[in-house]
Formats: C-alpha cells, structure tokens, sequence
C-alpha cells in the first residue's frame, strides 16, 4: 500500500523578512523514503523543520499554508506540538546523544511519555537497538556512556532513540554528512530497513546516496520546490532544466 | 561553468566523432570497392582496422573512467551509457566493411571480378543510415532517424531480392557459384549494418530523450 502519509499545501515561510519556502506543495507517501536536494540555503531543512514543526522555537519565523498529516493541519491551533514531535521524529547532521548511558538515550522518550515498568522499557531498548542495527555492537554494555561510542555508532543510537517513542515519521537531515563510508552504508541499509515500518524523509547533499536510498526525490532551489517525482525519473531524465543543472554539476 | 569532468566528456564525445567518421568511411569505400573491383579501396579499408579496434578500447576505458570517478547523472550519465552501447555496433558496421572489402579481393584475386551495380544501391541505403545515426548521435537531432523502420524495412526486401535472383544465377550455372554467393554474404552484411545503425539510433534517442524507443 502507498498512499500520502503527509501532503505540504501551498507552504511559505519567512525568517523576518527573509523568505525562505516559496508556495512548497508536495506529497510524502508512506512507507517510502523521500530525498530533499538542493544547493545550500536553498531551504531543505527549513521545509525539513516544519514538517514537525521545529521551526516553531525559531524567533521571528512565520509560516502560511498547511502540512496535512492523517487528513488533519499540522499548523491548525488545535495540534499537541509534543505529541506532534512523538510521531515525527529527527534525526540531525551531528550525532547528539544525551550525555547519559547508552539505555538510558533509549529509554529516555518512553519515561517522558509514561512508560515505567523495568520490563517494558528493557524491551524497548532491544528492540529500538536492534532495528537500529547496533545490537550487536553494544549489547554487553548498554549502562557505558554514549558519548563512549564511534560517530556513526552514536548515529545509530540516535535512531534508536528516535523509535523509542514509536514514531510513524523520521525525518533524518545530513545524517551521515560526518560519517566515514563504512558508517555512511550502515545508516543507509539501515534507512531502508526503516521504510518497512516508518516513513523516512531525508535531506542529503550526497547525490549518489539520494539515488542510492531514495523512492522519490525534491529539488528545492531558493526557496521554491523545483521538480518532484520517482527517484529514477529525477536522476535518469528530469523534467526541468534547473534540476539537470544541478545533478550534473553544472551549476553556478 | 565547464568542470573537469565536461571537458573530458567533450573530448571523448570528440573521439566517439572520430570512430563513426572512420567506421563510415570504411563502410562507403568497401561498398564502392565491391562493386567496382577496386583494390585499392579494399585495402585502404583492410589497412583501418587496427585503427577501429584500438578507439574502441580507448572510447571503452575513458568511460568508464569517467563513471567510476564521477558517478554522473541526468543527460552526462545517458550520453556516456550510449557511448558504450554505439562504439559496439560502430565497431561491428567497421567488421563487417572489412568483411566486404575482403569478399571484393578475394574476387579479384581469382580473377571473378564483374561489375555489381546493385549491390551498390544497397550499399548506399546502409551508409546513409549509419551517416545519419552518427549524425544524430553529433548533433542531437533525432528527426534524422524518424524514417529508420521504414528505411531498415527496405534494406531487408532488398537482400531478399538479391537471395532471390542470385538463387536463380546460380541455379543457371555452377560458374556463378562463387560470385553469387559472395555477393549474398554482402547483401547480408549491408543489412546487418542497417540492424546495427537502429541500434545507434535507438540509443541516441535515448540519450537526446531519456525516453526508449524501439525501431526494428
Ligand atoms: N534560524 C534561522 N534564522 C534566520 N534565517 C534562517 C534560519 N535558518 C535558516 N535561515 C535561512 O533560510 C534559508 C534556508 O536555509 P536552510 O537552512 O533551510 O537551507 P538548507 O537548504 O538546509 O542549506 P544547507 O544545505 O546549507 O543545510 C537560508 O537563506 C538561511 O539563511
Ligand atoms: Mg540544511
């Protein structure tokens, strides 16, 4: 089954005077990874931001238009902001565990949304660890420090700690922009197994991985979503000429 | 901007250039050769091969040079996918003109030599297809392959032809054998030049388009 997990409608948004989405509509189907490209600045991780409304703490940030998601806004008065965060989750460029134990990372979301028993969270953490593919690499030493583990492992746990709280969305920017290829593939099988039960959404400035990983592709460009469509069709025969600019380096 | 990259895609698109002007060349003098018992022609072909094999390996590494190191897209990943695809069947149109320029020596070595107009015509039909298929590839103009069914279908009937009357030839007189029969085996290398300048067409529409077609 695909279908739109999230529809964009007509977004604009400004930082100040400064404004950086243009009139962005686009589909984000269920179950599939999306790839955001675009030269810097152009606004992938500000459309990124307002798909879980982190732009929200963003002083002198304003946002017209809608984000559908399960046919209602996102940016309607009514939405629980924090519930909102639960079921889209982000993963950013820069690994960011806690500075507390690798379960503790895990476990951190679940208590704050309710879930006490040792029992329940003990499984959470193994589960999480597992379809974060570190299992293996840290199972013996679940109470050592996070910031004890490599880049692309605190990536990883990351992840982990994104599932925690049983997301539908995961919205990953750059994640493997500071990791080496070994760790960069890993988070890059990982994304696809992910696809399975979540929804991924990913900003790359690596066009090989957006082609590598993705189902559909956008090109955004100052502010405006470019061209949008099937990840082949982009890297194979894109429509616009901006677009083929830009993939084939002959930008600038 | 031109980055390294497009410079050296340009260069090797200069030398695929450079393949198809000789491959062509070769083609329309081992025709005129054939038909007229023209040595020299024959062996000025004979002499090309070593000439075809070798930009044929050295197109085939710069490629794929330029994909293992630049990973390209869009447009640069369709025209070096055709590159690859075209110096193929290039390379076969240039064997099969060394084919025929053997054929027209062998001949005129055993002193059978007579003058074959027709085969002529044909022959012309398949150079001006393999002319416009690498013009199309240059230029990227794709009206200039819009009529290759039709003009493949042609070659076809006229090697029918050919099969039909030599058939008859030497059917007439065990004398004709030898004649005839090479005359056959060129009729079918014209037609196969035909086969191969679609495949060239095929590929260059794809690489103008990023569509796929399928003329034969
Ligand atoms: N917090 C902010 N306050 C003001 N302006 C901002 C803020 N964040 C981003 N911008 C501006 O919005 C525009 C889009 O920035 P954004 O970070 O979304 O780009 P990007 O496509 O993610 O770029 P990069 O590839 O470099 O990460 C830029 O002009 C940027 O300067
Ligand atoms: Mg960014």
């Amino acid at each position: 089954m695909t279908d739109n997990i999230i529809d964009i409608n007509g977004l604009n948004l400004w930082y100040g005077d400064n404004q950086a989405l243009v009139d962005v509509s686009m589909p984000v189907m269920k179950n599939k990874i999306t790839a955001l490209i675009g030269p810097s600045g152009c606004g992938k991780s500000t459309l990124l931001r307002c798909i879980n409304r982190m732009n929200d703490i963003i002083e002198g940030c304003r946002v017209e238009g809608e984000i559908m998601f399960h046919d209602r806004n996102i940016y309607s008065p009514e939405t629980d902001v924090m519930g909102l965060r639960k079921k889209i989750g982000m993963i950013f460029q820069k690994p960011n565990p806690f500075p507390m134990s690798i379960y503790e990372n895990v476990t951190y979301g679940p208590k704050v949304h309710g879930v006490n028993s040792r029992e329940a969270l003990d499984s959470i953490v193994e589960e999480c660890i597992r379809s974060s593919a570190l299992w293996d690499e840290v199972q013996d030493r679940l109470g050592a420090s996070a910031m004890s583990l490599s880049g692309g492992q605190q990536q990883r746990l990351c992840i982990a700690r994104a599932l925690s709280v049983s997301p539908e969305v995961i919205l990953m920017d750059e994640p493997t922009s500071a990791l080496d290829p070994i760790a960069t593939s890993k988070i890059e099988d990982l994304a696809q197994e992910l696809k399975r039960d979540y929804t991924v959404v990913i900003v790359t400035h690596n066009m090989q991985q957006a082609s590598r990983i993705s189902d559909y592709t956008g090109f955004m460009y100052m502010g405006k979503l470019i061209e949008c469509g099937k990840t082949e069709e982009i890297f194979e025969n894109p429509q616009e000429e901006l677009t083929e600019r830009y993939i084939t380096g002959r930008f600038g | 901007m031109t980055s390294r990259f497009h410079s050296d895609l340009d260069a090797l698109t200069d030398d695929v250039n450079e393949m198809a002007t000789l491959v062509c060349s070769m083609l329309d003098r081992s025709v005129t050769a054939f038909a007229n018992g023209d040595r020299e022609m024959a062996e000025w072909v004979l002499e090309r091969k070593d000439e075809v094999s070798r930009l044929d390996s050295l197109i085939e590494d710069e490629a794929l040079r330029l994909l293992v190191l630049h990973q390209p897209m869009a447009r640069d990943m369709r025209r070096l996918a055709t590159i690859l695809k075209i110096i193929t069947y290039m390379e076969r149109i240039g064997r099969y003109a060394k084919n025929i320029a053997t054929a027209a020596l062998d001949l005129m070595d055993e002193g059978l030599h007579t003058p074959m107009p027709k085969i002529a015509t044909m022959g012309g039909l398949a150079v001006d297809m393999v002319r416009d298929a690498i013009k199309a590839f240059e230029s990227g103009d794709i009206s200039l392959v819009r009529d290759f069914g039709p003009r493949d279908d042609e070659l076809d009937r006229m090697r029918y032809d050919y099969l039909r009357t030599s058939l008859e030839e030497m059917k007439a007189c065990a004398c004709n054998v030898d004649v005839y029969s090479s005359y056959l085996m060129v009729a079918r290398y014209l037609e196969r030049c035909g086969d191969n300048a679609c495949k060239m067409a095929e590929k260059t529409y794809y690489m103008v388009t990023g569509r796929r077609i399928e003329i034969r």
